[in-house]
């Protein structure tokens, strides 16, 4: 009777945290990136060995996550940008810059709706397949970035209950907004290029957990998703293209020869979006 | 040949080859040089020792490999077959292994059972693993309400 007892004691024992971090850390190295988001969600210990663990290895192979970050305007005026994690700030909130430096062309018009922060998506070499559980955008709503004043802004979302170990979330997006330089003519009026700087959240908001209605529907659908990496840290949109060599605007010739603006800029879009997801 | 005193005194004797698969008895017996004296293993029950001597005596002929971390990702969760089998133990013989195998200072065993671990954890959601290694939830209401979790250990942690 008494041996059964502590047999049965013994087996409740939480063996696994009885392992000295060093070798746990051993453990989690061996884990691929999404069972370690999932293992920074067990308890305090496990979040801080899986962060230590996570971030030392970004920092040796910088494509074993990232974040893709999708900005459109009306549904015409489409960005995707890579962000990598460059540092953690004095709150242990993980900052993202972006890999390459990009300029979206975006515009502030009474007749235009405010251009828009819609996706936020994990990519990385490790994220490939359809068994992930987790969300494939990980913003619930999206953020419309106002663009009136020029210079930096940083806009602060709250998310509450977006991951059960956590009451609210807050993301920040760090921005800043010019005029269109002299030299370059501008597409149409209230122009402004919009640089992305910096993108910050908790290490949480990247544990996210994917719904569970979600889950079944593509168990159904058998949606394949994909979050490989594809070579291309950022996507402009065809509509309007960067500056060409001379300084003009290549998109201005695009109308003059008379092409269908439309067609290119879809299939366009379409591929290097298939590309992302 | 060479003695080895489990912590509840029970000698075993292996080949002296089989033995130095443990960088720390390889070490003591160049220390020591030869000796007919039971090498005294006081962190080790007999019971794991055996485990740990039957691996060494089939890994007896591998060859020594210095250079670890070397972070292949293909080789990251894969076991040979024979370790897999040798790793079917319950939840306490495997950890118990595995704190052997640190002490004792045998890498690849350690790898082994590190990635056993690791394969028990993968795939599994949070509340599957917690209930697997039966871990306690103990998120503070801290950081429930800001996802704060002490950005002193992350500062230090960047700057190793």
């Amino acid at each position: 009777m008494l041996f059964k007892r502590t047999a049965n004691l013994q087996h409740n024992q939480p063996l696994l945290e009885s392992l000295p971090n060093e070798l746990l850390l051993r453990v989690l190295s061996h884990l691929n990136t999404p069972d370690l988001l999932h293992s920074a969600k067990l308890n305090v210990r496990f979040h801080q060995l899986s962060a230590k663990t996570l971030v030392t290895r970004i920092t040796t192979r910088p494509d074993s996550l990232r974040l893709r970050a999708f900005f459109e305007q009306e549904s015409k005026w489409k960005f995707s940008v890579d962000l990598q994690l460059v540092a953690i700030d004095h709150y242990g909130r993980f900052q993202f810059a972006p890999v390459d430096p990009m300029v979206m062309r975006l515009f502030e018009s009474k007749f235009l709706r405010s251009p828009s922060l819609h996706r936020m998506s994990i990519v990385g070499k490790d994220f490939d397949g359809l068994t992930l559980d987790m969300p494939e955008n990980l913003l619930p709503k999206s953020k419309s970035l106002p663009l009136k004043e020029c210079g930096q802004h940083r806009l602060v979302s709250t998310y509450s209950r977006l991951v059960s170990e956590m009451a609210s979330t807050q993301t920040a997006l760090v921005y800043t907004v010019s005029k269109t330089p002299n030299a370059v003519e501008k597409v149409r009026s209230g122009e402004r290029w919009v640089t992305p700087v910096r993108f910050e959240c908790p290490l949480l908001f990247l544990c996210q957990a994917r719904p569970a209605m979600t889950k079944v529907m593509d168990k159904l659908n058998a949606r394949p998703v994909r979050r490989g990496l594809d070579g291309r840290s950022s996507t402009h949109s065809a509509k309007v293209p960067m500056v060409s060599a001379k300084g003009v605007i290549e998109e201005s010739a695009l109308m003059s020869t008379g092409l269908p603006r439309s067609k290119p800029t879809n299939t366009m879009m379409v591929s290097s979006l298939q590309l992302a997801y | 040949m060479v003695q080895l005193l489990s912590s509840d005194n029970e000698t075993f004797t292996v080949d002296k080859q089989v033995a130095e698969r443990s960088i720390l008895i390889k070490n003591m017996l160049e220390d020591v040089g030869e000796s007919d004296a039971p090498i005294p293993l006081p962190n080790v029950t007999a019971k794991i020792l055996k485990k740990v001597i039957d691996w060494c005596e089939h890994h007896r002929g591998d060859p020594v490999s210095q250079q670890e971390e070397i972070n292949d990702r293909k080789r990251l969760t894969e076991i040979d077959e024979w370790d897999q089998k040798f790793m079917e133990v319950d939840q306490e013989t495997l950890f118990e292994i595995i704190l052997a195998a640190n002490y004792l200072d045998i890498k690849p065993l350690l790898d082994i059972g590190c990635k056993t671990v690791a394969n028990m954890i993968k795939g599994k959601s949070p509340e599957e693993i917690r209930r697997t290694f039966n871990i306690v939830n103990d998120f503070t209401p801290e950081v429930r309400q800001f996802g704060i979790i002490s950005h002193c250990y992350f500062l230090a942690m960047l700057s190793t």
